[in-house]
């Protein structure tokens, strides 16, 4: 195996990633300290785990296992429903524990954030690797919440990082020793390459992404497309995908989907469908957008989807509009004696919601006055928490999230 | 069959036909001409089950038969053909072949039984138009129709006839705005339809090629027959109840403004390059007895014109409104100058011709949330 170094320096920038081990069942532990060293399983709302602790994970418990077989053959798990608000404010609070070392955070999804700390070394006094120990340690310290971190040159190569030890690991690579970590990375474990790209990979050699990079450029050029040759670059310690610190302050488009325990309930489904209605609605009001296009999916038991798409004659993001088109639709969706395990709702062709063209035909007062209603539910919500205020048509799935447990007041210090 | 024509009545025939020629079709026979003799006449039909042309022609028929060919192909052959006669014969084994001066063509045809039956038109209202009215009429009013596929009743030109008002209104309306424009009508019979827009293009195309005086129309329940001498168009209407227009009138106003058409139009062209960057929003206002429009895109820039008019109410009145709405109107009037009335910034504006009361064109203000 060849041992040179595919670059004599050693950290030309420094890219962190962060990544939470089994985030959700982690934060049920940290709130709950009975839960400690117990095989914990989050997803008994949908039906299935959606995120197990490492004692389950021990026990062959895998994501996607149905709750009533974990409920059967393993008797000692504790299944918990989700509690995504709780989700929600804990990732908040390690994003922030991490801006304490950088402002260059990015939020990537609720459990996985990219940092950017080169040239912090001198400020905080001590090594990249340091850097990342003592994010880990605040985190664990202050919320009890166990992550692993990684550190390289690019992000894809951050990403290979923290996922090469978990749970609660640090590896850190830097320039001389980056093809040591490629030799050990099979091609299908690089973050944006699928398995149809794999499977072509591999017919060319590539079984490491060692092997990946030390094909030519003839070979990159000819065969790749351009993320591909993105993917084969940042690999080599490029820094390609940068760090993106704003949060995201506008969508294409948005959308809601829920699994839930399947059901042949048409009232359950409906109630489902209505939450996610308004729930999207919710977020599109958040950040100022009126959708011009709908859509509304239902999927069976047996996964088979089916999902009916409006085009509107004006842009909305009110849910007590929506119902009422979609209501021919609806028995298109929900045929009876089927068992449906999910329904989602799509906004689409979103707009900035700072002007209307108004309407010859409609009446602009009641649209109006529609508008307003919203905005005080919405500030309402806002105050006293989500689920606060909604319309009743929504309130059967609702029921299923009101947790016996509340968050306890936690006094972390942020 | 065997024929003989004139290559370019020919093509005139065909360029009108092809009017009703289907492109996006799973059934071959929508994509061709029906080639049918009749004593000295050849009959060229198309048919796209929405419209369906017919048209005839002088010929000299040796011998009769009828057949389908692709459309596009044939009139590109056409077109380009050398001499001024055209022969046509169909063979044995059903190749159509084409000649005219040297050249020859042999293009394979399709069986005739699978083209559609004309329409019919069983009970039927008829009514004559003079061609320059009818055209003038509907390109005033037009433009307004939508476009959107969902908003089928507006897809289309409401035609409503009153015996009684004795005159025919032109009506075109999407979501935001709405035309108007009616003459005076002699006749016993009330009707009303709503031609879809897709025919009246159509129709405006045929004219633009056929030299005419008036038009004969026909209409029943479902279908309407357009008649141009030996040119039939008939199209299928739109089913539905077109909106009342007359609950949509203004019947007040706080600012009457004239303004010269063609000054307004090109101020409006040139904020248009601002605006348009941002949801061709407009803002008008009255400044120093001189009517302002102007546009500003944050981060990108601003624009505004200062136009001389004559104005009449409420000098305090400002209205953000589409520009292209506006700029259509203005584009298809002809009059030196046009009134805008203006209610407020929530109700719609009306913009008349200055020397004719008929026409009305009404518009809805942008609302800005503050």
């Amino acid at each position: 195996m060849d041992n040179r170094p595919l670059s004599i320096i050693h950290w030309p920038q420094a890219i962190l990633h962060l990544d939470g081990d089994s985030f959700f069942a982690s934060v049920e532990k940290a709130l709950n300290p009975a839960l400690k060293d117990k095989p914990v399983v989050t997803g008994q709302e949908r039906g299935i785990a959606s995120s197990m602790s490492y004692e389950a994970k021990k026990l062959g418990i895998t994501r996607g296992m149905p709750i009533a077989k974990i409920k059967q053959e393993y008797p000692e798990c504790i299944v918990v429903a989700g509690n995504y608000e709780a989700y929600t404010m804990f990732a908040g609070k390690i994003f922030n524990i991490m801006r304490r070392y950088t402002p260059a955070v990015e939020e990537y999804s609720i459990d996985e954030a990219f940092a950017d700390i080169t040239g912090l070394r001198k400020m905080h006094n001590c090594s990249y690797k340091e850097i990342a120990i003592k994010m880990q340690k605040d985190i664990m310290d202050e919320l009890n919440i166990s992550v692993s971190v990684g550190v390289s040159l690019s992000k894809t190569l951050a990403k290979l990082c923290s996922n090469f030890r978990k749970p609660f690991g640090i590896t850190c690579v830097d320039g001389t020793n980056i093809h040591i970590l490629l030799q050990k990375t099979p091609i299908e474990k690089v973050w944006g390459i699928g398995k149809n790209t794999a499977a072509f990979l591999r017919k060319y050699d590539c079984n490491t992404a060692y092997d990946f990079i030390k094909k030519d450029h003839i070979f990159v050029n000819r065969y790749l497309d351009k993320k591909e040759r993105e993917i084969y670059n940042e690999l080599k310690g490029e820094y390609l995908y940068k760090i993106k610190t704003d949060k995201k302050s506008t969508y294409q488009s948005i959308s809601k989907a829920k699994t839930f325990t399947p059901t042949k309930d048409k009232e359950a489904i409906l109630s489902q469908l209505y939450k996610n209605i308004e729930d999207a609605c919710a977020k599109s009001r958040k950040y100022n957008l009126v959708a011009t296009k709908f859509t509304i999916v239902t999927k069976t038991q047996t996964f088979f989807t089916n999902g009916q798409k409006v085009t509107l004659s004006r842009p909305t993001a009110s849910a007590s509009e929506l119902y009422k088109i979609i209501e021919p639709l609806l028995d298109s969706l929900i045929i009876p004696n089927i068992i449906y395990r999910q329904t989602a709702c799509v906004l689409s062709d979103l707009t900035a919601d700072n002007n209307s063209q108004l309407s010859l035909f409609e009446d602009n007062l009641k649209i109006a006055k529609i508008e307003h209603l919203n905005k005080t539910v919405d500030s309402l919500n806002k105050k006293f928490g989500y689920n606060t205020i909604h319309l009743a048509r929504s309130l059967k799935a609702r029921s299923l999230y009101t947790r016996e447990l509340a968050i306890p007041k936690l006094n972390i210090a942020v | 069959m065997n024929i003989t024509c004139e290559k370019n009545k020919l093509l005139k025939i065909l360029s009108i036909s092809m009017n009703s020629v289907s492109e996006r079709t799973t059934v071959e026979a929508l994509k061709c001409f029906k080639l049918e003799t009749k004593s000295n006449l050849l009959i060229i039909t198309t048919n796209n089950l929405k419209t369906n042309i017919i048209c005839t022609l002088d010929a000299q028929v040796d011998s009769e038969g009828v057949t389908l060919v692709h459309a596009k192909t044939f009139y590109n052959i056409v077109s380009k053909l050398p001499s001024e006669e055209v022969s046509m014969y169909l063979s044995e084994n059903n190749t159509l072949l084409i000649s005219s001066g040297e050249s020859t063509f042999n293009i394979f045809t399709a069986n005739p039984e699978e083209f559609p039956e004309n329409m019919v038109i069983d009970e039927y209202k008829e009514i004559v138009l003079s061609k320059d009215v009818f055209k003038d009429m509907v390109r005033r009013v037009s433009f307004a129709a939508s476009e959107e596929e969902e908003k089928v009743i507006l897809n289309g030109v409401l035609l409503d006839i009153s015996s009684e008002k004795k005159k025919i209104v032109f009506v075109a309306a999407d979501g935001y705005r709405l035309a108007k424009d009616d003459i005076k009508f002699e006749g016993k019979d009330s009707l009303k339809a709503i031609i879809p827009i897709k025919t009246i293009k159509e129709i405006i195309s045929i004219f633009s090629i056929k030299e005419t005086d008036s038009i004969k129309i026909r209409l029943s329940d479902d279908k309407i027959l357009f008649i141009i001498e030996d040119i039939q168009m008939y199209s299928r209407l739109i089913n539905g109840q077109f909106p009342d227009y007359n609950l949509l009138i203004p019947k007040e106003k706080n600012l009457d403004i004239k303004i010269n058409r063609k000054e307004f139009l090109d101020a409006c062209e040139r904020i248009n390059i601002i605006a348009q960057r941002n949801s061709y929003m407009v803002k008008v206002e009255l400044v120093n007895k001189a009517l302002v429009i102007s546009s500003i895109t944050p981060d990108f820039g601003d624009g505004s014109e200062k136009l001389s008019i004559v104005y009449e109410g409420d000098n305090n009145i400002n209205v953000v409104f589409n520009v292209r709405l506006m700029m259509d109107v203005l584009k298809s009037l002809e009059s030196d100058y046009v009134k805008i009335e203006i209610i407020n910034d929530e109700k719609p504006l009306v913009i008349k011709e200055d020397n004719n009361q008929e026409y009305i064109y009404i518009m809805m203000p942008i609302k800005v949330k503050r």
